[in-house]
């Protein structure tokens, strides 16, 4: 397969995912993928909620919790628990260190949900790589995994 | 060390590299012995998966001895001999719990990535983009194994490194399809596939058969 084709594809695919990813943003609100109108996010836990509130919130939570409403609710069947969370309308969010404070919200829910499950926060790198030359494509890749975390359908 | 990366569509390199290292206490370090190019592996040189970042290291299938041990490990020890899965799953997660290791909720980091992209998100995968993580992968001379009580498993003795390389993930995605299928004794079976897994699931169809 030739380089252009392979490269067409390539742009076939990124158009798909951004067609789907317009699909996901315009859905209902009710739906659970879009914003939450009121700006509620949720990670769903597997475990004993119990644990998961007794003493504080694990720490990646715990250290924004004062400027969050937090909500845990049983999840559905044998999933576990919900930890809802949003931003409180009076909070100073000028001491998150993300630019965009759902992000912080949304970092600060996973990184919970891991910690209480697999008992640490995985850390992704330092890791292995060649020559990463400057281009306009790498560069998007690279903010994208930066913001990973703080983004998704939380 | 050396390592095989991806630099753009349709383009290999052997480059040094740093040597990867214990991060998390569930870790550890293998030492290559063999890794194998799986037929995904054509989707990310042919740049159909569009989160790939030249100097990435490649491949996701792979057998090695370990060679370090995180503070947390208990199943493995230094000097085994492990097949690693190429899902990096944390075994905790209600995925883990219901046998759906690929899609586990803590081993992939850019978990975003795919959601914003596809709606939901795979877990991670060694040398498989950054929507599966970003996992530097196997063609190396070393790799770090997050979850390793999970995602690796000792070879037992007397089973060549032949025979037990392709159970990180040709044989396995081979069976599944056998699985899938519902092939059952007396079933006549065609196979459309490409790669190594072709002749794993017309073995393992004929395992069930």
């Amino acid at each position: 397969m030739g380089v252009k084709t392979s490269v067409a594809a390539g742009a076939v695919g990124v158009a798909a995912g951004l067609v789907a990813r317009t699909l996901v943003r315009e859905r209902p609100d009710s739906n659970g993928d879009a914003r939450h109108p009121e700006g509620w996010k949720a990670v769903t836990i597997l475990g004993d909620d119990a644990a998961f509130t007794s003493g504080g919130y694990p720490d990646p939570l715990q250290r924004i919790a004062e400027l969050l409403v937090i909500r845990v609710d049983k999840a559905p069947g044998d999933k576990g628990f919900e930890v809802h969370a949003r931003l409180r309308a009076d909070a100073d969010t000028s001491t998150l260190t993300a630019d965009d404070p759902q992000r912080a919200v949304r970092a600060a829910l996973r990184d919970a949900k891991q910690l209480f499950e697999t008992g640490e926060n995985l850390r992704a790198t330092p890791r292995p790589h060649g020559h990463r030359p400057t281009t306009l494509f790498g560069a998007a890749v690279d903010k994208a995994e930066d913001e990973a975390k703080g983004e998704g359908v939380l | 060390m050396k390592a095989l990366c991806w630099t753009g569509v349709n383009k290999l390199d052997v480059e040094r590299v740093d040597d990867p290292v214990i991060l998390n206490s569930q870790d550890i370090i293998v030492r290559v012995i063999l890794t194998t190019t799986c037929g995904s592996d054509l989707h990310l040189l042919g740049g159909y998966v569009p989160t790939m970042r030249a100097g990435d290291v490649l491949g996701h299938e792979f057998l090695g001895e370990v060679v370090e041990v995180g503070s947390a490990v208990t199943r493995h020890r230094v000097g085994d001999r492990v097949v690693v899965c190429s899902f990096i799953s944390c075994g905790k997660c209600w995925y883990c719990q219901n046998e759906l290791y690929s899609l586990c909720d803590n081993g992939n980091p850019n978990a975003g990535i795919p959601e914003m992209l596809w709606g939901q998100a795979p877990g991670g995968c060694y040398g498989y983009s950054h929507a599966l993580g970003g996992w530097a992968g196997s063609h190396a001379e070393y790799i770090r194994v997050p979850y390793a009580d999970q995602g690796a498993f000792t070879v037992p003795e007397g089973v060549s490194n032949e025979r037990a390389l392709f159970a990180s993930d040709s044989a396995p995605t081979g069976w599944m399809g056998a699985h899938l299928g519902g092939v059952q004794p007396g079933d006549t079976v065609a196979v459309w596939h490409r790669s190594s897994g072709n002749g794993s699931t017309q073995r393992r169809n004929r395992l069930r058969l």
